[in-house]
């Protein structure tokens, strides 16, 4: 199943400049509201719970990419925004690599198995270092949604 | 069963089980499985290896080869092309002749079906990598049967023992003869399954297979050529294709059983100790060829699944069809045909129970096996406490035993009965810890807390065990990502009665004792242990009003 079903090309930023991994996480709840796909009333909850999430265990993966996830009480289906980073922030990841491929990712408090299919369906995609590379040399919201898509 | 047990025991497949197994109790061990009886056994091992072929020739669905088309073929002859390259060249090189390294290299790009597909089958493993597995399995056997038998012909030819043309004419058409009786075989099951409903599709479908085994054997027909066809021609005409394989997995089993024990009983593990240079060279090539040309390949695959490239990993195995065709070169020409066979059969010991081995790694590792394959747990059913307690409240109204209405349970509460030693999942813990965590644990549901024993949720077996276990989610997905059901929960200071009106509207084993102002974990309360306080209880009431 693509990825554009819980990303809408509105909600991909091609250049996100934040201060650290909090400030990113902040956005792009920020551009999910912005955009409509999540209720204002949820936007609070929302980042305490990713920024609750991201302080337990870290979400940088290897090779530059970040998934801060979290549940979110009250949402009614999955959602996601993406932006590329510039310059790179550390999500601590375990090679030390700061991330500059941001992917947020929210779900509801729904049966755990499309959860997890999700998250390896993204992580997949990361994984796939010539679809890293053609992201990471897309320019426009246009070019990064089509390899989502 | 004990060999099944202890498989899952210490994670390996079941088909290595039964392979180790047979090689203990095989008359090179312990020999309670002696020779004779082996090769008595052998028409059913047989009979047992051409199900598998027709299982695999039912993946050989034209309209899903079509959509996997693009990525399949070159894994196809990145499979064949660099494993035959590698073996011939190695072998060679290393001193033996032209003709024997052509007939090694051939050999050596088969893959052991029966040990690939049982073992996809044991842990329920689907996908694409699962698919394109068994895809090259049937393909890459197909293959080596049909080069065997060709190349064996031109060598008699050119050795002059016959002429070219008779040689492959004669070898041709007996090619010819197994496809056709195999499509033939095909499109008369899935015709005649119409006419049949029930459990007669079965035995119609094992009457047809059974004749044709017998023809196959009768004329010298590849078995597993034609019954591959067979499957092909099934799964590409039938309607009925997924009812005949479900019977097939269920009554075939104790016959797959039957055909490890057998296979391990007829290794050779003395003839480890003898291993030859061009048999290490052999082993290496082999090796090399399927893992390395399979993962070279895949890079210039846009299309390919990730995982694919793995793939050569489950390729390994290495059994059936070519201790098959070794026969067939020791009848034909005796001389190549024992060293050939030496070889095969010292390399298969290591082949064939590493290749199973690896099968299970690669679909793992690819996140095509759900947890409840890799948990050596039982289920605990919440629902059979209710029918216990059901029963014993039918007993009470006949006149047996003592059921207790809530009434009778009041006064206590939750602390007095919970759990207090209660051991829980950390809301860091790794998706592989959890599965331990959930292994070891005797309830359906388990607590997950934070800092502080701060309570986070539960994680349901039920529910994970649906999961797909992927390993690439191992760094990202963790505990606390599991939980659910945060809302769900006691207080200790709670009565018994209410945490009984929970159970009853709850499909839940056990409920988290929270304390609600610091928000921390107490305990556990068993459906279980409230359910039997009812029945004490009541007992010495009625004590107490005598």
């Amino acid at each position: 199943m693509a990825l554009s079903r819980i990303l809408r090309k509105e909600a991909v930023l091609t250049e996100l400049n934040a201060q650290d991994r909090f400030d990113a996480i902040k956005r792009l709840v920020k551009v999910l509201v912005d955009t409509g796909a999540l209720d204002e009333s949820l936007q609070l909850l929302s980042e305490r719970e990713v920024i609750e999430r991201e302080n337990t265990c870290p979400t940088g993966l290897d090779h530059g990419v970040a998934l801060p996830h979290a549940l979110v009480d009250g949402l009614n289906c999955e959602i996601a925004a993406f932006a590329k980073a510039v310059p790179p922030i550390d999500f601590s990841a375990k090679d030390g690599v700061p991330a500059d491929l941001i992917f947020l990712l929210l779900v509801p408090q729904e049966p755990v198995v499309p959860h997890v299919r999700t998250l390896s369906q993204i992580v997949h995609l990361f994984n796939n270092e010539s679809k890293r590379n053609r992201i990471r040399r897309a320019k426009t919201k246009e070019e990064i949604y089509e390899i989502f898509k | 069963m004990i060999v099944g047990r202890l498989s899952k025991f210490v994670k390996v497949p079941k088909v290595a089980g039964y392979l180790i197994g047979g090689l203990i109790i095989g008359p090179h061990i312990l020999g309670w499985l002696e020779t004779e009886v082996i090769s008595a056994l052998n028409p059913l091992t047989e009979f047992a290896l051409a199900l598998i072929m027709f299982d695999i020739g039912t993946n050989f669905d034209f309209k899903r080869l079509r959509r996997q088309g693009s990525y399949l073929r070159p894994l196809i002859a990145a499979d064949i092309g660099v494993t035959f390259l590698l073996v011939f060249a190695g072998v060679w090189i290393s001193g033996a002749g032209l003709t024997f390294a052509i007939l090694l290299g051939i050999l050596a790009v088969a893959t052991a079906p029966a040990a690939t597909l049982l073992v996809l089958k044991e842990y329920n493993a689907e996908g694409d990598v699962t698919d394109s597995l068994i895809t090259l399995v049937g393909v890459n056997n197909t293959f080596c049967i049909i080069a065997f038998e060709i190349a064996v012909a031109v060598l008699l030819a050119v050795q002059g023992t016959s002429s070219l043309i008779t040689a492959l004419t004669t070898n041709l058409l007996s090619i010819g003869i197994g496809i056709a009786l195999g499509f033939v075989g095909g499109v008369v099951i899935s015709y005649l399954e119409q006419k049949v409903t029930g459990p007669e599709r079965f035995i119609l479908f094992l009457g047809i297979v059974v004749v044709i085994f017998g023809i196959c054997l009768h004329i010298g027909a590849s078995y597993m050529l034609v019954f591959l066809i067979m499957g092909a021609a099934v799964v590409n005409s039938s309607e009925f294709t997924q009812e005949i394989l479900t019977e097939l997995d269920r009554i075939g089993w104790p016959l797959y059983v039957l055909f490890f024990l057998l296979a391990g009983a007829k290794l050779h593990l003395e003839n480890l100790k003898t291993l030859g240079l061009v048999s290490i060279v052999y082993l290496i090539a082999r090796s090399l060829g399927k893992i390395g040309g399979v993962k070279f390949f895949t890079r210039f695959i846009p299309t390919a699944p990730y995982a694919s490239k793995e793939i050569g990993w489950g390729l390994l195995s290495q059994a059936g069809c070519a201790l098959g065709l070794v026969m067939v070169a020791v009848n034909k020409m005796p001389g190549m045909g024992r060293e050939l066979e030496t070889i095969i059969v010292s390399t298969v010991v290591i082949f064939e129970i590493v290749g199973s081995i690896l099968v299970r790694t690669v679909v793992v590792r690819a996140g095509e096996v759900k947890v409840i394959a890799l948990i050596d747990r039982p289920l605990a059913d919440p629902y059979a406490l209710s029918l216990r307690a059901t029963a014993r409240k039918l007993l009470t109204k006949i006149g047996f035993g003592h059921w207790e209405r809530p009434e009778h349970i009041e006064g206590l509460r939750v602390h007095n009965v919970m759990l207090k030693n209660v051991r829980t999942i950390p809301v860091n813990a790794a998706f592989p810890d959890i599965m331990s965590f959930m292994s070891h644990s005797r309830f359906n549901n388990m607590p997950v807390t934070g800092a502080e024993n701060h309570y986070e949720g539960m994680i349901s077996y039920p529910e994970l065990r649906e999961v797909i276990y992927d390993p690439s989610l191992s760094n990202i997905m963790i505990a606390k990502d599991f939980a659910r059901m945060k809302d769900v929960q006691i207080g200790p200071e709670a009565m018994l009665f209410e945490a009984l009106e929970k159970f009853k509207v709850l499909n839940t084993d056990c409920l988290p004792v929270v304390d609600h102002e610091t928000g921390r974990l107490m305990g556990l309360l068993e459906q279980r242990e409230v359910l039997r306080l009812c029945g004490k209880k009541r007992t010495s009431s009625n004590y107490k009003e005598k």
